[in-house]
């Protein structure tokens, strides 16, 4: 195990899985509950197209895929203000115009295959003192912002118009947010890839919700959940040579079973 | 009597369909005001517009002496929104979070909830007898005790005003007797001025000092109670074969 940690790569790559591992589930646990689960993928998708622009045009893939997102990010609170009645309608709208971007951008130059694929389904090689900077830089930022506005993010995730009412700036507050939300995506592709890192924000606050008995508690359980997956996750994909992203998921997949299994259990008896 | 609220000439309507026509309607402080009408009279718009969360096409309201666009003093108004109670039920917050929730706005961004904030809590969830509840996850309540909750969350700023759109839907009837209850000891004993849209007019006749009916889009009256006049009123907007049956809770 301490042998693991002289490798420069496998610094980073946990340092990086750690933060992304607070990250993700915390802002994952507004997304469920408000019922905005998919704009993960949707976004992560349009990250990925973003990627595809950087390698093509030789900047830096992860500020491309940041800038790309987070104007994502605010296209999908436009469009959402003109299909109020169909509020996925937006998702599914920038979901496939970052396919649809993504997919051109490869045709178009079919080398960058090869890169995208660290992209794709995370690689724990690939992340550069670059990428660390920026993951550590804005991830600290992210979660001071959450930390900060956690009480009024509780209000609107639980009542929107409520909030409002109670005088929450929440127009300004979902439009930080919807940022942030395509900040982590960005941050968290390196460690998880493009196609998983929803999974990441979904799946430790499922299992969180099982079991927790007040809002606090199921913020805080999910990051345990998280930490665990990514961490372990990271080791195990090391030793066995696989993509570091789907053995995260898959590891929070069978701490989620479990979970469940362990309240069906409590139930009975 | 000073007046809280006052809806002057209001117009709103949704695509091509009018939904309030010319609607007047003043609020003063200590009135117990139940507003009805038959279904899609705009009952729950005006409430909405008096709240600002629709703008009105035409008229203007002003809260406590100042337009509705001007006003910042939220916590004098308590809300208490149609089906409250309908929220997502596995929500995992308890009821002290979702009571403390309505002091956010005072409590200010980026502070965090302090202890005399706790026992503000307390103190609305004493009001409504739910303080031995606080640490209870809201979605385990029944219908009954949630709508209590939501009530609390209402009353945790002190509001001198307090909104209700049809507040017992879906309610049990031993939930409803307690709730107009304790609409009686908020509006009596704390003096705070309730605004109540509700179809359960029955009751509302019974209960309120002041009458609003909506029908037609427009504000057929806005009268203190009285019993015979209401009548009238009543079988000019839902037709003569309505019958008044006056039933205490």
């Amino acid at each position: 195990m301490l042998e693991l940690l002289q490798y420069g790569f496998m610094q980073r790559a946990l340092m990086a899985g750690i933060i992304i591992g607070i990250l993700c589930p915390l802002i994952g646990i507004f997304l469920v509950l408000r019922r905005m689960s998919l704009i993960g993928d949707s976004l992560s998708h349009v990250a990925l197209s973003g990627v595809a622009a950087g390698i093509v045009s030789g900047v830096y893939p992860l500020a491309m895929a940041l800038v790309f997102s987070v104007l994502a990010a605010l296209g999908i609170e436009q469009l959402r203000k003109k299909y109020e009645e169909y509020a996925e309608l937006a998702i599914a709208i920038i979901l496939s115009a970052g396919i649809g971007i993504a997919v051109v951008l490869i045709s178009y130059a079919k080398s960058i295959n090869v890169d995208l694929f660290g992209y794709l389904f995370g690689n724990i090689l690939t992340v550069r003192s670059s990428d660390m900077r920026l993951i550590t830089g804005l991830g600290i930022l992210i979660i001071m912002f959450v930390k900060l506005l956690y009480k009024e993010l509780f209000y609107i995730a639980f009542d929107e118009e409520g909030a409002r009412i109670a005088g929450i700036p929440v127009k300004r507050i979902n439009l930080f947010f919807i940022v942030i939300i395509a900040m982590t995506i960005t941050l968290s592709m390196r460690i998880v890839g493009v196609l998983l890192v929803s999974s990441l924000m979904v799946i430790p606050v499922a299992a969180s919700l099982q079991v927790a008995k007040s809002f606090k508690q199921a913020a805080l359980l999910s990051v345990v959940i998280a930490e665990l997956s990514v961490v372990s996750g990271i080791i195990i994909s090391y030793y066995m040579e696989l993509a570091s992203g789907g053995t995260i998921v898959l590891l929070s997949v069978i701490i989620l079973l479990l979970v469940i299994g362990f309240k069906g259990v409590m139930q009975k008896t | 009597m000073k007046k809280l609220v006052s809806v002057k000439d209001v117009c709103f309507g949704y695509e091509n369909e009018l939904v309030l026509k010319n609607v007047n309607l003043d609020i003063y402080e200590g009135d117990y005001l139940g507003i009805v009408g038959p279904n899609g009279s705009g009952k729950s718009t005006l409430i909405k517009i008096m709240l600002n969360i629709l703008k009105p096409s035409k008229g203007s309201i002003e809260m406590f002496g100042k337009n509705i666009d001007d006003f910042r003093d939220w916590g004098k108004i308590g809300y208490v929104r149609q089906k409250a109670t309908s929220f997502n039920t596995g929500f995992p917050a308890t009821v002290e979070e979702i009571v403390a929730a309505n002091l956010f706005s005072r409590i200010g961004i980026f502070k965090p909830i302090t202890r005399s904030h706790r026992e503000m809590v307390y103190k609305a969830l004493e009001i409504v007898e739910m303080e031995k509840f606080n640490r209870k996850l809201i979605g385990n309540l029944s219908g009954g005790q949630q709508q209590k909750v939501f009530i609390a969350r209402a009353l945790v700023n002190s509001p001198e005003i307090l909104f209700l759109d049809e507040p017992t839907v879906g309610i049990d009837l031993d939930s409803q007797r307690e709730f107009y209850g304790l609409m009686e000891k908020l509006n009596k004993e704390m003096h705070i001025t309730i605004a109540m849209v509700s179809h359960d007019i029955g009751v509302i006749t019974e209960k309120v000092n002041r009458f609003a009916c909506m029908g037609d889009s427009r504000l057929i009256c806005h009268t203190n109670n009285s019993h015979l006049e209401i009548t009238d009123i009543l079988k000019e907007v839902y037709g003569d074969k309505m019958n008044l049956l006056i039933h205490r809770h």
